[in-house]
């Protein structure tokens, strides 16, 4: 009843949106029982009073309410009243009411367009064969899908070879904007074929010759289907709108089909924008806080810093801002994280099926991706919440070219803290800020040109401790170009630096600094090759050049006694040529096929200490050093790492996806402390260090449900590493020349189930995931010095078998949004003691085996309130209001169980970070 | 505005131990130095996590070997305690090594340790800190041969008490007899069991400047009249401070986010009969030397005279109205013997105004010892 047929969309076809009025009389004696009613049930009446039937697309009229006040005497009048204020046209044949939603086409279509292909109009007399028309409307209405309204030709008829494919190229933009928009997927629909743009925006697919319907879909833009009559060759260039109802709508991965149709598994992607609405620790919101709720994403606890993905230790995810790394990703001891996302556009989460261009850590990489500043028009916004306040600008330099972002986040905790009534805290800082800049340019069609900087600084002093102080730095320069219409190329280059230090003052003589750094810098150069519609090749080379200063400790004023103490330097590179191909091996199946060959090697200047073979590293067994000249190198390591996915299309919504990856890592964190500390520092894999090997294998199943706006998704991984680091107990891992004496290498595994339904369109949405999973270590040695647990295996400290989180969002009208985050997780283990003694005058504890106890389970509930102001569209200044509260329940947490002697007496104490409701409000502005 | 903050949110429950698993070891006390009186080792047992008393492991034999083969016994004195027969000089440069052989036949050793000479205090000192608002004491020490470098301290504090509110009365069998001895100054001892370690590793003299042993607060009852700090010094070992290091980290943890994760602690006693089995605690044979430092409230300028240890309220009785006798021994000790209470009566007449106070409060051998220690100086 509410489906157009297909045969008569055909009439659109000459450009118009063509009204044939029949001049039927409305039966007379109708009239409505109220002024205002709804679009549907309008149509009810109409329908039931008359021999009208009407075909539309409900969502069309979903909610739409009309006025109808009078006598209609015709029933055109009675349909202008009918969708006045609506984008909806009408047209009448017979007794059949087709209603058509409205497109803007044309305005889209760049002037350039008219050149090479005819549009909106056909040429009747120029057909030199009424029978291909025919044939052309035959395959129409065949295929076209019932919302469609216009359909546009590509190519010269004459040159057409119905057997044959054609390419179609042409640039995706933004329509607000005018940037082109990367990455926009445009399949031609129900087949799977499909491409993506590149960095330009630009496309190339090729395409059966004949009538496609194309679908051109983008996170955060409103899908566009485009019929298309292919004759030969042609353009099409499109512009996305922005996805108006999603704007306030928590919305992740609405590249509607995208799960279903890419090879890519394991792979989580969050708008910056969606999670503004999340109710948020503090009310700041948290890229990386928000990845948490997704499956497969865990933390240790409340305020521990990083996180860990299907069982990888914090240092095994490569975090990525515009292609250069980020060493430290935490704030503020890891309550907040180093990336402010009202600076960013989104990020991907890899969890599994790393793209062959990203290497170098074992567990996931997270792609973020700064914003592009609008080239057409001065944006700034800002926020201020309770720990910090934020600005952003957005700078047009060149119209539609050249643009810049510049954004700065400040807390003013320090203000805060000296305001507090407790000496201990007066006398403590603790202070952070973060600014990013981004230059766009689009130097023309084919080239693009990116640099982004970004730099972050904390220190914090508890009492009259030592003040320690950390800064990341790093920027990148990407150029991306196309080539060709199957070539296109990106060279980028970054650098990025993490450095802390500690600084002790308060007794002159015992005053010291102390300062560590690790350095990178990174060169890629990658190329696309698309020759065909079945192929998608990506190659490059990936070069990375590691310098790490590990230790160095400098007496702090002249009256130190200090000794200078300076561990030597790391020195290293990382190099790796790559190649993969998305190979759509037929309608229902394709695969991703890539190999990574990367390769290490430790270069001096060195000295390497040499232990005696086969018996337990240790200062007693150091049998000399072995000394490397600088640009020697000291030891090599390579591998191949294998990308692979295969996709198999069980139906048009849902697939099957198997993926098998392997990584392998060469830098290293260096941790003993339950979370991940500030002044962890980094390793180099060297003569001692090995390189830490992942695989994995994940296999799920995706299933969307109401065109995409419900995706279930089930995956299942099991992923062994080998070569994982950790400590001997009581080691200690600053400043230790014999740091290899400290470290263990050993296996880990982990296996687990994720489960994932989201609703992404609606007043209620959100998600609800469910992760079971298990990780595992397992440090064994025919030397017991050189176990842990007795060789067995052992749970991670991150440990959490069941993961529930229920996200949801729920939008009452324009103004007035509430949030909500249902999290449990079942408690982390930690190491218990086994027994108590007395020694040196009071009682001690004995810890035995790591990590045999668990905590109490987690459990939390946050609720947010979003107030925005009115949408006048003169109004100068856009604010709105995030009321939140972080455990609205109160519940005390235990983050950990801890025990300590006092007065010479065990006690036991459970520690929670958040033990309380926590509210807060934040206001945001934007003009 | 509290609620923003961090450091106020997070907060400590205490739990009650339970314990979980439990591995029986044996536990060696050995510190062994010439300061004693009497040379000690303890031999104990671990216990479940939570119970109250130790385990002793007793009817060992326990003797130490001196590098010259001079064997010194250690018998059994009291269940678990072996005391030496003599007080052996402990020689600087000598080695010296533990045995232990259980009732079981299982046999234990220590590796030979080197005696390290202990260089003499500078000195044991005290003053107020204003940034911390807290009287500071501390120790300095400095070896010009750089040999010492690993230092440990032991200390022991004793101070004087003063009764606030000296009794004149008390009761005895429901009557109210003149006090004849009320103690008004006293002694209390401490011995606190934190692990006092610090090293020079690294640094460019063997000299430590300002080593903080304890911390008071300028109103603390223990600067209420005298306070006297014992503190004894010991060069030990790198292996030995390093033990006392991961002991002193895993008994004094704060719950911190970046507390160490802990682990067990291997000593430097191995057990000879199974090479696998975990022995707890460590052996140090120790030459040291000491010094004590006498501190009071004057010393602080600017502040009153700290309380006394106990709350003292004066309250006062009041007979009750419809009794116009004002008062009976016998009536009041009805009333107030159960919460043990001494009077006063000014003037000594009863048929006064009666002020009581605490018994802690009108005699202070009720909580501490009345004799002068001999070190006590005026």
């Amino acid at each position: 009843m509410k489906i157009i047929k297909n045969k008569f969309v055909f009439i659109v076809f000459l450009g118009f949106h063509i009204q044939i009025c029949s001049g039927q009389e409305i039966n007379p004696s109708f009239r409505f029982s109220t002024d205002t009613t709804s679009i549907e049930s309008a149509i009810e009446i109409i329908e039931n009073q008359s021999e009208y039937h009407f075909m539309y697309l409900s969502s069309w009229i979903d909610g739409k309410y009309t006025i109808l006040d009078r006598d209609y005497p015709t029933i055109e009048s009675f349909l202008d009243h009918l969708i006045i204020n609506t984008q909806i046209n009408y047209f009448i044949k017979e007794n059949v009411i087709y209603l058509t939603e409205n497109f803007h086409i044309e305005t889209e279509l760049t002037p350039g367009l008219f050149g090479d292909e005819e549009y909106g109009n056909i040429d009747i007399s120029n057909d030199d064969g009424g029978h291909i028309f025919s044939r052309d409307l035959q395959t129409a209405s065949g295929i076209l899908d019932e919302n469609k309204t216009a359909v546009q030709f590509i190519g010269n008829r004459k040159e057409a070879d119905w057997n044959e494919n054609s390419f179609l190229m042409g640039e995706v933009t933004d329509k607000k904007t005018g940037e082109p928009l990367p990455g926009v997927t445009v399949q031609i629909k129900d087949s799977f074929k499909g491409v993506t743009t590149d960095f330009n925006g630009n496309y190339k697919l090729a395409i059966p010759t004949g009538l496609n319907n194309l679908l051109f879909s983008f996170i955060g833009m409103a899908p566009l289907e485009k019929n298309v009559m292919i004759y030969s060759d042609g353009n099409l260039n499109v512009a996305l709108e922005e996805q108006a109802y999603e704007l306030e709508v928590v919305v992740i991965e609405s590249d509607r089909q995208k799960n279903i149709t890419s090879t890519q598994t394991g792979l989580i992607s969050l708008e910056s924008k969606t999670i503004e609405f999340l109710p948020m620790v503090m009310g700041e919101p948290d890229l990386i806080k928000a990845a948490l709720t997704l499956p497969g994403v865990q933390t240790l606890g409340e305020g521990s810093g990083g996180f860990n993905v299907r069982g990888g230790k914090v240092d095994q995810n490569l975090v990525l801002l515009d292609g250069a790394p980020i060493y430290n990703t935490s704030h503020f001891f890891g309550f907040f994280s180093v990336i402010n996302p009202s600076s960013t556009d989104k990020m991907d989460l890899y969890k599994s099926s790393i793209p062959a261009q990203f290497g170098g850590r074992l567990s996931s990489v997270m792609d973020i991706h700064v914003k592009n500043a609008d080239t057409e028009k001065l944006k700034i916004s800002g926020g201020i919440g309770p720990i910090t306040g934020k600005i952003n600008a957005e700078i047009p330099i060149i119209k539609n070219k050249m643009s810049v972002l510049a954004s700065g986040r400040s807390s003013y905790s320090n203000w805060v803290l000296k305001r507090v009534d407790d000496e201990s805290f007066s006398n403590s800082q603790a202070s952070f800020y973060d600014v990013v800049t981004k230059l766009s340019y689009q130097i023309n069609e084919k080239n693009r040109l990116s640099i982004t900087g970004y730099h972050s600084h904390d220190d914090f002093k508890l009492s009259s401790d030592s003040l320690i102080a950390m800064n990341n730095l790093l920027g990148s320069v990407i150029w991306k170009t196309n080539i060709s219409n199957k070539w296109d190329a990106r060279i980028q280059g970054s650098f990025s630096q993490y450095d802390f230090d500690m600084n002790y003052d308060r007794i002159p003589e015992d005053a010291f600094l102390f300062s560590f750094a690790v350095r990178e810098q990174q060169g890629s150069a990658a190329i696309g090759f698309f020759p065909n519609e079945k192929h998608t090749f990506d190659m490059g080379v990936d070069v990375k050049r590691f310098e790490l200063s590990p230790g160095n400790l400098a007496p702090g004023g002249d009256e130190s006694l200090q000794v200078p103490q300076n561990l030597e330097r790391e020195r290293g590179i990382e190099s790796a040529v790559y190649i993969s191909d998305d190979w759509e091996i037929s309608e229902k199946i394709s695969s991703k096929v890539g190999l990574r060959y990367s390769g290490f090697a430790m270069i001096g200047a060195a000295e390497t200490n040499l232990y005696a073979e086969g018996i337990p590293k240790s200062i007693a067994t150091q049998t000399g050093t072995e000394s490397f000249s600088r640009g020697e190198s000291v030891q090599n390591y390579h591998g191949p790492e294998w990308r692979f996915t295969l996709r198999y299309a069980t139906t048009a919504s849902s697939s099957i996806k198997m993926a098998y990856d392997r990584s392998r890592q060469y830098i290293h964190m260096l941790s003993n402390t339950a979370s991940i500390s500030p002044t962890d520092t980094w390793k180099l894999s060297g003569k001692h260090v090995k390189p830490q090997i992942g695989d994995q294998f994940s296999l799920g199943y995706y299933k969307n449900l109401k065109n995409g706006d419900i995706e279930i998704s089930i995956e299942g991984f099991y992923k062994r590493m080998s070569n994982v680091l950790d400590y001997k107990t009581g080691a200690s891992l600053l400043l230790n020349e014999n740091i290899e004496t400290s470290i263990l290498q050993g296996d880990g595994k982990s296996y687990g189930v994720e489960f994932l339904l989201k609703k992404k369109a609606g007043k209620l949405n959100g998600w609800l995931s469910y992760t079971f999973a298990r990780s595992l270590l397992q440090f064994d040695s025919t030397f017991p010095v050189e176990q842990v647990n007795g060789g067995n295996w052992f749970p991670t400290n991150y440990d959490k078998p069941h993961n529930l989180n229920i996200t949801t969002y729920y939008k009452f009208n324009r103004r007035f949004s509430i949030s909500s985050n249902f999290v449990y997780n079942t408690g982390r283990p930690i190491t218990y003691p086994l027994a108590q003694y007395d020694l040196a005058g009071s009682e001690r504890i004995y810890y035995s085996d790591r990590n045999q106890f668990r905590i109490r389970d987690y459990f939390r509930v946050d609720l947010g309130l979003n107030f925005k102001g009115n949408h006048k569209i003169q109004k100068i200044v856009d604010s709105s209001f995030s009321f939140s509260v972080y455990n609205l329940l109160g519940r005390d947490n235990p983050f950990s169980v801890f025990f300590t002697a006092e007065e010479g007496e065990i006690k036991g104490y459970e520690l929670a970070v958040f033990a309380n409701a926590i509210p807060t409000i934040t206001y945001n502005f934007e003009f | 505005m509290s609620c923003c903050l961090i450091f106020l949110i997070s907060c400590r429950t205490p739990i009650d131990l339970e314990s979980l698993g439990f591995e029986d070891l044996l536990v060696v006390e050995a510190f062994i130095t010439d300061l004693d009186p009497i040379y000690q080792v303890t031999l104990s047992r671990t216990s479940p996590l939570g119970s109250e008393n130790p385990k002793y492991e007793s009817n060992s034999t326990v003797w130490i070997l001196h590098e010259d083969g001079t064997r010194f016994d250690f018998p059994m004195t009291l269940p678990g305690v072996y005391q030496s027969e003599s007080k052996f000089e402990i020689i600087t440069g000598d080695s010296y090594q533990l045995f232990i052989s259980t009732v079981d036949g299982l046999s234990y050793e220590s590796p030979p340790i080197v005696v390290k000479s202990t260089p003499n205090i500078d000195s044991v000192f005290a003053y107020y800190d204003p940034t911390e608002n807290v009287a500071q004491l501390s120790v300095a020490t400095s070896d010009e041969s750089g040999d010492s470098r690993n230092y440990r301290w032991i200390i022991e504090e004793t101070y004087e008490l003063t009764t606030p509110y000296p009794a004149e009365w008390k009761i005895v069998r429901d009557s109210l007899v003149p006090r004849i001895e009320t103690a008004t100054t006293c002694f209390k001892y401490n011995n606190p069991t934190n692990i006092f370690i610090e090293t020079t590793q690294g640094k460019s003299q063997d000299r430590i400047l300002d080593f903080p042993l304890r911390s008071l607060s300028p109103d603390d009852p223990h600067l209420r009249t005298k306070y006297s700090l014992l503190v004894k010094q010991y060069a030990i070992t790198a292996d030995s401070y390093l033990f006392w290091s991961q002991i002193r980290e895993q008994s004094e943890r704060q719950g911190g986010l970046f507390d160490v994760q802990p682990g067990s602690i291997q000593g430097n006693i191995v057990s000879t009969s199974n090479f696998e089995e975990m022995v707890l605690g460590y052996f140090d044979i120790l030459k040291g030397n000491e010094q004590r430092v006498f501190y009071d409230h004057s010393d602080i300028p600017g502040y009153n005279q700290p309380p006394y240890e106990i709350e003292c309220e004066l309250l006062t009785f009041d007979p009750p109205e419809d009794n116009p006798t004002p008062f009976t021994p016998l009536e009041v000790a009805k009333i107030y013997t159960r919460s043990n209470l001494i009077f006063e009566a000014p003037n000594g007449e009863i048929n006064f105004e009666i002020i009581y106070v605490n018994e802690q409060c009108g005699d202070c051998s009720t909580i501490a010892d009345t004799n002068v220690p001999e070190f006590w100086n005026d």
